[in-house]
């Protein structure tokens, strides 16, 4: 399976979990599929499937006040605290992004494309530029899961679950309406391309 | 009534003082020759008397034709043999270490003086030193009516006493081998089927065997020739409790109540299964075919996953640490080892047990636990989604709230940490290392260096840490008890049973104070070993507004990296050994009478400037005017100057944090 690998340079980026009604918002530390499903679909209309992640040690957490203003009401709202992904050190954020390649997809779309990925948009948050592009074939292997996925799309990626860790991903069904959908996550026990994995393993099968 | 077979009581004659006793020429542990009528003395007579010829059986031998043992007992005895096999820290088939000598009491691999302070108090590990004694030890086989009782009569003479006083395998104590031979041995005996028509074999998963040699097969984990497959398999599987929530109020950690109910309920139950077990770790030996999922239905049932390693093989060559092993084994692809296992069919899986978990969930879903959809609930005008599980948790039992004074100001978090996997890791690297000592101090003439290598080898591979490992929990657990009988009054338990979590109002004071008291319980029961990113033992310190989130702080303890780790909210992030906290507190302290100015300065610097080099050059130009600032970031540790300030910072009288 031929995959292509976008490598991102980010400034500063909130995927925020799915605790929306609290005044804390806690912030992933993967990019899950739903989240770059939806990026590419506001950037470039399409429909990829697509997970990423980001390198260690070139990000760290810190937390941001802020306050939000009921546009409809014109009223403030209470103010909420969220944690967001800042560079360590004076370089960017560095992530990356698998999709399966296909013939229908000309990978020079991606030159140069800057996408918006996360919460806070409108702030500045979650500008990703895209630096590199490279056509990976990674071999399969079995390992412990890196990356947030939708269970219904593994086969797409070449995951096979041994042993899954279970959670929910957002599935936006229109604009406004969505629901929870099974996903697998972080930690789980899967044979799947190397670059998916964050540790080999040889465990029985 | 009837009385039942005492497993824990076949090593009773470990407690035995020979040297007081020489009059009586005992030898060797076991009384099976005893002469009950010379010594006048009357023999017992309980079930329990015959777990004494445990060392008489020779493992080649059928069942049918061993002599001198009442054939209603003959398979407790055999599954005795076996149990006491799995316990020991190593395999009976090492030979001894010749000339290495003897030890009078256990020696703990991470507290080598354990037995002389013990002694220096006046206690001493022979429970039996007269003929009177003697009596009372075979009255003690005949009447005893549980495991239980025998253990709490004689913890404190078997907790000193090693299960075999010949180095290097004095590494466990006497206590701790029993427990687990009469464990394994009830686990044997309820899953094993005894058959007596015409001929005594017993069966287990269907393979019946009459020698225990058939049962347990060789004890080679290598080689390429006669690898002697045994008939009989078991698991020993590494259960880790974990949660998917998130603490959203403080209420919410009633969680960790529900999950230390459960595992209090689960160890009573499953008793003998459990050979040992910390907060969130549960380690067990179960025959092939007892299902786990469910054992655990109780936790999936409340929203736990259990996560877990189990490794099942011959038993012969099973223990705590084969996983290990094997997984290194097939990473460094050493093909002598994986043929071995592979032909003996030993498997190592790592899965999870999960609740039920919808395929889809409608929105809203729970902000706790996140698998399971929430309804809305209104609390102080803010506006949550729980499910009912979780909102019961946080519902139930007391409920922990910061005292009035502290509001408004800094707190700290704080979390002990024992890490399973580091656990074994250590205990085989110090065993390693006693096997290191013990060796160099034999004489080259009495064994040459080839001997002496293969001997090394043979002992580092055949070490089996389970009982090293069940000793050090035991440990750990009285160190943190130990902790809150010094700090009560300093922090407060959040959960009042439960010692790992802590917390405090924030103060200079009160930070060097819990580390203080802290270095101190470590000490006094881990002084041999080292606090840094191996140690099983860790602490970790969170620190920060009191209005910060709950789930944060529990965040920053789930990945505990050095031996302290301690984060300032917003500020900073550092790990420290500890040599390096005992050296600092020490150094800084000096440094505060003498250059206190100059240290804030530094301080100021490195919040304007955030630039170590800045920093560094600062001091080395007043290297002259500051020697102690100079020497104590300097001199002894390769610590970075960063490092440095921040713990000054956080020790300091002033609360230096709220500047930043």
């Amino acid at each position: 399976m031929k995959l292509i690998k976008l490598d991102l340079d980010i400034d500063s980026i909130i995927i925020g979990e799915r605790v929306k009604g609290g005044i804390y918002r806690p912030c992933l530390e993967t990019i899950p599929s739903s989240t770059v499903q939806g990026a590419f679909k506001n950037h470039l209309g399409l429909d990829l499937k697509g997970v990423g992640l980001f390198k260690t040690d070139t990000y760290e957490i810190k937390d941001i006040t802020y306050s939000v203003k009921d546009k409809l009401l014109e009223v403030a709202k209470m103010p909420f605290t969220a944690s967001c992904l800042f560079p360590k050190g004076k370089e960017k954020i560095k992530a990356v992004i698998y999709f399966v390649k296909a013939d229908y997809i000309d990978k020079n779309i991606f030159r140069n494309l800057t996408l918006t990925i996360g919460a806070l948009k409108s702030k500045g948050f979650g500008k990703a530029k895209v630096v590199g592009i490279e056509e990976v074939s990674p071999c399969i292997k079995q390992g412990l899961l890196n990356v947030r996925i939708y269970e219904d799309e593994c086969d797409r990626f070449n995951i096979t679950v041994l042993s899954p860790i279970y959670g929910y991903l957002f599935y936006p069904t229109n604009i406004v309406n969505g629901f929870y959908k099974r996903a697998l996550f972080e930690g789980s026990l899967v044979r799947a391309p190397g670059v998916f994995l964050k540790e080999v393993t040889s465990y029985d099968e | 009534m009837t009385r039942e077979f005492i497993a824990e009581l076949h090593d009773i004659g470990k407690l035995v003082d020979k040297n007081s006793l020489k009059s009586h020429s005992l030898s060797g542990h076991t009384f099976e020759d005893f002469d009950f009528s010379k010594h006048n003395i009357t023999k017992p007579s309980s079930p329990s008397w015959w777990g004494q010829y445990h060392h008489k059986i020779v493992i080649h031998e059928d069942i049918n034709s061993w002599k001198d043992i009442d054939c209603t007992y003959k398979p407790d005895v055999f599954l005795l043999i076996i149990a006491d096999h799995l316990a020991s820290s190593i395999s009976r088939a090492t030979p001894q270490l010749k000339n290495a000598g003897e030890s009078e009491g256990v020696l703990k691999l991470w507290n080598y003086e354990f037995y002389k302070n013990e002694k220096n108090r006046g206690k001493y590990w022979a429970a039996f030193k007269s003929k009177e004694d003697l009596k009372k030890l075979f009255e003690i086989i005949d009447i005893v009516s549980s495991p239980e009782d025998f253990l709490s009569q004689y913890h404190k003479h078997l907790i000193l006493t090693p299960e075999d006083k010949s180095k290097p395998r004095n590494i466990t104590s006497l206590y701790t081998h029993i427990e687990l031979v009469g464990k394994i041995y009830r686990v044997l005996k309820r899953h094993c089927e005894i058959k007596t028509e015409n001929v005594l074999e017993l069966k287990l998963n269907g393979e019946a065997v009459k020698k225990i040699k058939d049962a347990e097969g060789s004890n080679r984990t290598e080689g390429n020739q006669n690898i002697d497959k045994g008939k009989w398999q078991a698991r020993f599987v590494k259960c880790y409790i974990k949660y998917p929530h998130s603490f959203v109020r403080l209420q919410d950690i009633n969680l960790i109540v529900k999950r230390n109910k459960l595992a209090e309920g689960f160890v009573a139950k499953y008793k003998d299964y459990v050979m040992f077990h910390t907060f969130d770790f549960i380690s067990l030996f179960l025959p092939i075919g007892k299902e786990l999922k469910e054992m655990f239905k109780d936790f999936l049932d409340n929203g736990f996953f259990i996560e877990y390693i189990e490794t099942i093989a011959d038993l012969g060559i099973l223990r705590s640490n084969l996983d290990i092993k094997i997984i290194r084994a097939r990473k460094n692809n050493k093909s002598d080892i994986i043929k071995v296992l592979n032909s003996r069919n030993t498997r190592v899986y790592r899965k999870i047990l999960l609740p039920e978990m919808l395929d889809k969930i409608v929105p809203p879903i729970c902000d706790i636990c996140q698998i399971n959809p929430g309804k809305e609930r209104m609390k102080e005008n803010i506006k949550e989604w729980i499910c009912d599980k979780c909102y019961e948790v946080r519902e139930s039992g007391e409920s922990f709230e910061y005292p009035d004074e502290w509001q408004e100001n800094k707190i700290v978090w704080f979390k002990f940490n024992l890490n399973t996997e580091k656990l074994e890791n250590w205990l085989q690297k110090a065993f390693e290392k006693y096997v290191d000592t013990l060796l160099k101090n034999i004489n080259s003439e009495e064994i040459n260096n080839k001997k002496k290598a293969e001997l090394k080898e043979k002992l580092k591979n055949e070490f089996r840490s389970l009982a090293c490992q069940s000793d050090f929990v035991t440990d750990y657990k009285n160190m943190i008890k130990a902790f809150w009988e010094k700090a009560n009054g300093l922090a407060k338990k959040p959960i009042s049973n439960y010692d790992e979590l802590g917390v405090f109002l924030y103060s200079g004071e009160n930070v060097k104070k819990i580390l203080e008291t802290f270095l101190e319980v470590y000490n006094d029961y881990f002084p041999d070993c080292e606090g840094d990113a191996q140690s099983p033992v860790s602490l970790s310190l969170s620190i920060s507004n009191i209005k910060y989130p709950i789930r944060e702080h529990f965040r920053y303890f789930e990945n505990p990296k050095g031996f302290l780790d301690i984060r300032s909210h917003n500020v900073f992030e550092n790990t420290y050994t500890k040599e390096e906290i005992k050296w600092l507190m020490d150094k800084l302290s000096e440094t505060e009478r003498d250059s206190s100015h100059f240290l804030h300065k530094l301080i100021g610097l490195y919040d304007g400037l955030n630039s170590e080099v800045n920093i560094t050059v600062e001091i080395l130009n007043n290297k002259d005017r500051y020697p102690a600032i100079y020497n104590s970031m300097y001199s002894k540790f390769a610590t970075s100057p960063e490092k440095i300030l921040n713990f000054s910072r956080i020790i300091e009288e002033k609360d230096e944090i709220n500047k930043a």
